[in-house]
């Protein structure tokens, strides 16, 4: 059976290369932590891999299928969430997951049993009906997860998907995830947060100047270190770089 | 000027009002700036200047030979048309700008603040006025008629006045319906007002009897005081002095008392729409969840709906005049309306497609659905021309037992100028925020005119085949070089 996600040579360059020579798999039914310091290439690779952005150079490989030769049939299978929620402020979060249901092509029925589900999960059933103008930024984060999940991806992708929610906003979409890949999807974020990668991933990736310098489980990491009972902090901060480098992005 | 004064204040609010013309850097931003104030300067002094000097002084300024009950409706038209401006100016400043709570946290009087942000508006209010008309006045004070003096200082007495009642005005229904609702009714409200004075102003060619009638009704003398606007306007000191003091009253009251309503409203930006319930039912199909969810987000942006009446507003002086002008002759008006239909139809399908193609919110979530490039701007180029082709249908029913030719006409050029306008925004509209709905003509001059000759062509073309002419190819070819020449442009491009 494929992996969840398969990058092999991946290539991309702007003014200077953000993503260089980058080869990273991520299995079936893993929750997977790519970490790397600002401006490391992470949210470059994670939209090249959602077909936001075209490669330079390089394979996707998402669930047995060539995303760069049958991008609809690979972005049928993924749901990507920026850290700035993709939402429309003048849609309701019901509308709004109606919108989605209707890019994807969601049967109807099932696509508001789930959006019920998922907004109730989410504690938003309650505000279904209020604009998302209105929200905070962590509602209007949990309605773009809401909307990201409605169509049940199989491999889900996240950047920095903790950004300004609260503590138990954050627990409920930590817990969320958990459950997701304890269904059997496949989950890769991105977060300065090293307690959560540490906490909730079974693999990480660290990303350093467009290249995967390290990936593993933390037990893997540490071997590869030599670094019995070093902190995923102590090993992102010798493998990424600086120590400003590992503090968290404003 | 002193940091956190009152001069530095009004300073910082007259910037952010400058700024907010969303151009970037120095010279983008101030170079069209003086270009529009150069003009009506020179132009002014000019003017002015090519008059010559008055043989018997005439110290009445405007007034010399203008009766004063026409003076004294200029005063109030003044007053209405700024009235509207300083509305949308006052919620800008007072509630979308969002810095209120930053400004009363530092530590300067709030009385202070307010009066600052009431005197910002009222500036950038009187600013456009003042420009076009004060290097005229100023400049026949100084050929020898000072009552011309008049007339600028009740410019700043209107924008004053404007002001402080669209600060007590504003801010009560801010109070009364909170602050979303408040948006809603101060822009269709300025919208209707611009909208009519505008119409006001096109009156002897949209309505020639009843304006005369108008114009003979505000010429006769006015009882006092209520003639006193029109006595400052030309000169008369004690008029004007009192205006003048009725004037600084209202502003000082309304900063004062006014204002305070938005910080009593607790919001600052934020506000908190009361949520309805609605039934969303879930619907299968690409083309009908972008179609409702299009028509949603402009129907939710009272802003952008009376931006785009607004445009259509301008459009019905021509279309009466088009419309008269048949009747005069003694044909069939059904032309004049196809032609006045297909270029409303135009616009609008221009404007509609520049808000879902260019303005659209999220292009990074459409991109990342499992769509085609070439089925998502179809389904939005739908999306575009549904309210214009709904016109152009409704338009050629109406004409259908009058004048069968010009609903033809109408519904066939009608529909394709809509579809051929939307074509070209979607191919050449670069990303924006709906906000900048306004200065799009702006980001692209190109198009801006392509759409406007477009606009001609096709209604040139509608008017042509209804009266059964053969030259309508003539604006026909024109209209299908411009969308060919834009394709090809498009093909080079990409």
């Amino acid at each position: 059976m494929a992996d969840a996600l398969t990058i092999t040579g991946l290539r991309k360059a702007f003014a200077a290369v953000a993503v260089d020579d980058l080869n990273l798999t991520v299995r079936r039914g893993e929750l997977y932590a790519l970490l790397g310091p600002n401006g490391a290439g992470k949210t470059t690779t994670l939209r090249m891999v959602a077909g936001l952005l075209p490669p330079d150079a390089g394979a996707i490989d998402i669930l047995g299928v060539d995303a760069r030769a049958d991008s609809i049939a690979a972005k049928r299978r993924v749901a990507y969430l920026p850290d700035e929620p993709l939402l429309y402020d003048k849609l309701t979060p019901l509308e709004y997951l109606d919108f989605i249901a209707g890019l994807w092509g969601i049967d109807p029925a099932t696509a508001a049993v789930t959006a019920e589900s998922l907004l109730r999960t989410l504690d938003l059933w309650n505000q279904r009906d209020a604009r998302c103008e209105t929200f905070s930024r962590g509602m209007k984060q949990k309605a773009a997860l809401a909307g990201a999940l409605v169509h049940d991806p199989a491999l889900l992708i996240l950047d920095e998907p903790l950004t300004g929610l609260d503590a138990g906003a954050a627990r409920t979409v930590k817990d969320l995830l958990v459950a997701r890949v304890a269904a059997g999807g496949t989950v890769i974020l991105t977060t300065h947060i090293l307690e959560v990668a540490e906490r909730l991933a079974d693999r990480i990736g660290i990303i350093r100047a467009g290249r995967l310098v390290a990936a593993g489980t933390l037990a893997e990491l540490r071997a590869a270190q030599g670094a019995a009972g070093a902190s995923l902090e102590d090993m992102f901060i010798a493998l990424a770089g600086s120590r400003d480098s590992a503090q968290p992005a404003a | 000027m002193t940091p956190g004064g009152f001069a530095w204040l009004v300073w910082h609010e007259l910037r952010l009002a400058l700024r907010g013309t969303g151009r970037r850097g120095w010279l983008a931003r101030t170079a069209p700036l003086l270009l529009l104030v150069a003009v009506p300067v020179v132009g002014g002094i000019g003017l002015g200047i090519a008059l010559g000097v008055p043989e018997h002084g005439g110290h009445r300024g405007l007034g010399s030979g203008v009766p004063l009950g026409l003076i004294g409706a200029g005063v109030v038209g003044g007053f209405v048309l700024m009235m509207s401006t300083a509305a949308i100016g006052v919620l800008r400043t007072f509630h979308d700008r969002g810095d209120l709570d930053l400004l009363l946290a530092a530590p300067i009087p709030a009385a202070r603040v307010l009066a600052a942000k009431t005197i910002g508006v009222a500036a950038s209010v009187a600013a456009p006025f003042a420009v076009v008309i004060a290097p005229f006045a100023l400049t026949r004070a100084v050929m020898g008629q000072p009552g011309w003096i008049g007339v600028v200082a009740m410019v700043g007495v209107d924008a004053a006045l404007a002001t402080a009642v669209a600060v007590v005005a504003v801010g009560g229904v801010v109070v009364m319906l909170g602050p979303r609702p408040a948006r809603v009714v101060v822009q269709l409200g300025a919208a209707i007002v611009g909208g009519a004075v505008f119409l006001a102003t096109q009156a002897p060619s949209i309505a020639p009897a009843l304006a005369r009638r108008a114009f003979a009704a505000a010429a006769r003398p006015w009882p006092t005081p209520l003639d006193w606007p029109a006595r400052a306007a030309v000169g008369e000191l004690l008029p004007l002095a009192a205006m003048i003091g009725v004037a600084v009253a209202a502003t000082t009251l309304a900063a004062r008392r006014g204002a305070r309503a938005f910080v009593a409203s607790g919001d600052a930006g934020h506000g908190g729409a009361k949520a309805q319930t609605t039934t969303v039912r879930f619907h299968a199909g690409l083309t009908r969840a972008i179609v409702v969810k299009e028509l949603r987000l402009i129907a939710r942006d009272p802003e952008l709906i009376t931006q785009i009446a607004l445009r259509l507003v301008y459009l019905i002086p021509a279309a009466a005049l088009l419309v008269r002008g048949r009747h005069e002759g003694a044909g069939s008006a059904g032309p004049a309306v196809a032609a006045a239909i297909t270029a409303f139809a135009t616009l609008l399908a221009s404007s509609f497609a520049w808000i879902v193609v260019a303005a659209e919110d999220a292009p990074d979530l459409l991109a990342a659905a499992p769509r085609t490039v070439a089925a998502i701007a179809r389904a939005k180029l739908i999306a575009a021309t549904s309210i214009p082709l709904v016109l152009v249908a409704v338009a050629a029913v109406a004409l259908g037992p009058t004048s069968p030719a010009a609903a033809a006409a109408t519904l066939g050029v009608g529909a394709v100028a809509a579809v051929t306008a939307a074509l070209l925004q979607a191919w050449f509209g670069k990303p924006a925020s709906r906000s900048a709905f306004r200065r799009r003509a702006q980001a692209s001059f190109v198009i801006g005119v392509g759409e406007l000759i477009l606009a001609a062509a096709w209604a040139a073309t509608a008017n042509l085949l209804a009266q059964g002419s053969g030259w309508a190819v003539a604006p026909a070819l024109l209209a299908a070089m411009i969308v060919a020449g834009a394709a090809e442009a498009r093909k080079t491009a990409a």
